[in-house]
């Protein structure tokens, strides 16, 4: 229904609307950050920083203290992504590992950092760019202790999305669906509605490969609609001759919507036993 | 106003739509045993869709002609009238190849109808003119009571039906009501009997609005599967509030004795007046949500204008 997500740890990609308010969930992020001993560091439009500071507060987390002993750092996006005034992937890279292993020897247990993409975008320059940081990043969340939130406003990445949720395999979510990917195989959470097809079709299309089917586990999927039932149809067809969307644990309606829609002779797509 | 599409009904058409009146069981049998015995002799594919105890009647009147005729239970086929076309085009698709002459009988208005129903019923009578125009050798009788019903239910059958039938006499009725005279979406709903809960929506909303339909159904009383179609076929009236209807609307929703109605209303204008009533093809992107939504509801009211949308949408506990 209107979720209280179990949201995907690690390296995520959190897909959000222009107007909405990041605030909320990175304090939350942040306060379970600072109870697990990490380092946590938010990379925000700074203009968030008061509220963020006073939705801590509200949640008992001791702002000042945490900031003075460097456990909670609130920085502006020059200080993570340039490097002398640019934007030197590698030596960023460098950078940020070293930072990495400096926290642990301080005695941090991890660094999570949480940041705005499209503030990232403006230092990029453009998504090529920004994907190839993306890409680099999640290479360094496999081999140092550092996990990332990284907040995607889909108006401004809409087309490109896809390829920015395909770069977090530990998983997407927006206000109302979560949902992880790995090559073959979709794990969803939540609602699929016209709000989040984008985000629907991202993840669908991050596990398609070259050979094999696309398993799409619905188990916990709380409501799917039309429009979202379509979207998975329109990706079994655009799968190879031999390869199929195999559907594990659908909901009752999406039989229902099948069968109401004649979609049930698609042989793209195959629905497994009803939840 | 929208007004249905400039196709004139041709009284040359190969689709016979004929009114019968009847006074009584033994009439009915008299006009309607005849006419099934024909259509088995004749080897014409003939689908009957009336009540349950009709059914076991006819099929006792017939005896091995029986075999010859399929018969449906009306409560079934058209518990929400919207399906009944779709059931008709089915069938005539499905036996009319090569311009094949089928027959069918449908008695849709029966003294139990709600008057809800019963008005979705007159609508889903003069939409089969329309349906069929196109002009399959498809002989439909709708079965009339006039002892049961109401005379203003006989007057509007006159309206119609381009054929009336009674005992042994046929005539051409003087009153059938030609396309473009008429809207299916024409008129006002009267308003909920007791209040409402009331939400606006626009985009981003459908989370809130499906919590709102969930919680009134159970509520209600209406099994999780009712109450989980109830919450898709909202959520689909108000996804094409948010995609064509301006992009936000008002959700209603209230008990009436122990049907729960949701309605959902918007700025836009239903144009198609067979809308929901065909099932889309499978490639098509559009037009599936009112489809869905008469599959699932057990009545779906649909009023429009360039004043602006409103659906209805019923659910009884099963």
């Amino acid at each position: 229904m209107v979720p209280s997500l179990d949201l995907p740890t690690g390296h995520v990609c959190w897909v959000v609307d222009a107007a909405a308010d990041p605030v909320e969930r990175v304090a939350t992020w942040a306060r379970n950050g600072l109870a697990a001993g990490e380092r946590v560091v938010a990379v925000l439009a700074p203009e968030r920083y008061d509220a963020l500071r006073q939705r801590l507060r509200d949640e008992g987390v001791d702002v000042d203290t945490a900031a003075a002993q460097g456990r909670l750092l609130l920085l502006a996006p020059a200080d993570v992504y340039l490097v002398d005034g640019a934007f030197d992937i590698e030596r960023r890279m460098a950078l940020h590992a070293a930072f990495v292993e400096q926290s642990v020897a301080e005695g941090f247990s991890a660094v999570r950092l949480a940041s705005e993409a499209s503030m990232a975008l403006d230092v990029a320059g453009d998504t090529d760019a920004l994907l190839a940081y993306e890409r680099r990043v999640e290479a360094l969340c496999r081999s140092l202790p550092i996990s990332g939130v990284c907040f995607y406003d889909r108006t401004v990445f809409g087309p490109a999305l896809p390829a920015f949720v395909a770069a977090h395999p530990d998983g997407a979510a927006d206000a109302q669906l979560s949902g992880a990917s790995a090559p073959g195989r979709v794990r969803l959470r939540g609602d699929v509605d016209l709000s989040n097809l984008d985000l629907l079709e991202a993840l669908l299309t991050g596990a398609v490969t070259d050979e094999g089917d696309l398993v799409v586990d619905l188990h916990d999927l709380s409501f799917i609609d039309l429009s979202g039932a379509a979207v998975l149809v329109a990706v079994s067809r655009r799968l190879g001759p031999q390869q199929r969307v195999k559907v594990l644990s659908p909901p009752r309606l999406l039989f229902t919507m099948f069968d109401a829609l004649g979609w049930s002779e698609n042989l793209d797509l195959v629905l497994g036993e009803v939840a | 106003m929208p007004a249905l599409s400039g196709q004139r009904h041709r009284r040359d058409s190969a689709f016979r739509h004929e009114a019968l009146f009847y006074a009584g069981t033994d009439e009915f049998a008299a006009s309607t045993v005849p006419f099934l015995r024909e259509g088995v002799a004749r080897e014409e594919p003939t689908l009957v869709v009336v009540g349950d105890r009709k059914i076991r009647l006819l099929r006792s009147a017939l005896g091995t002609d029986a075999d010859g005729v399929v018969f449906a239970d009306m409560a079934d086929v058209g518990r929400n009238p919207a399906r009944i076309i779709p059931a008709w085009r089915e069938f005539v698709a499905a036996h009319g190849e090569g311009g094949r002459p089928l027959r069918g009988i449908g008695e849709p208005i029966f003294p139990s109808r709600t008057p809800a129903e019963l008005t979705e019923c007159q609508r889903h009578e003069s939409l089969l003119n329309l349906a069929f125009s196109g002009a399959p050798a498809f002989r439909l009788v709708c079965p009339y009571d006039v002892d049961a019903l109401d005379p203003a239910v006989i007057a509007e059958a006159r309206r119609s039906h381009p054929v009336l039938v009674h005992g042994t006499e046929e005539q051409k009725s003087d009153e059938y009501r030609v396309e473009g005279a008429w809207s299916p979406f024409d008129g006002v709903l009267p308003e909920p009997p007791r209040p409402a809960v009331d939400l606006p929506f626009a985009g981003g909303g459908l989370a809130g609005v499906r919590l709102l339909v969930a919680d009134q159904a159970t509520a209600a009383g209406l099994p999780p599967a009712r109450v989980a179609d109830i919450v898709l076929a909202v959520n689909e009236v108000a996804t094409n509030s948010l995609r064509h209807g301006g992009g936000r609307g008002r959700l209603r929703v209230w008990q009436d004795d122990e049907t729960l109605v949701c309605e959902v209303r918007d700025r836009g204008c239903i144009e198609d007046p067979l809308i929901g009533r065909e099932r889309p093809p499978a490639e098509r992107v559009g037009g599936r949500g009112l489809w869905m939504v008469n599959q699932l509801c057990d009545l779906v009211q649909i009023r429009s204008s360039g004043a602006g949308t409103v659906v209805r949408m019923h659910a009884r506990p099963r």
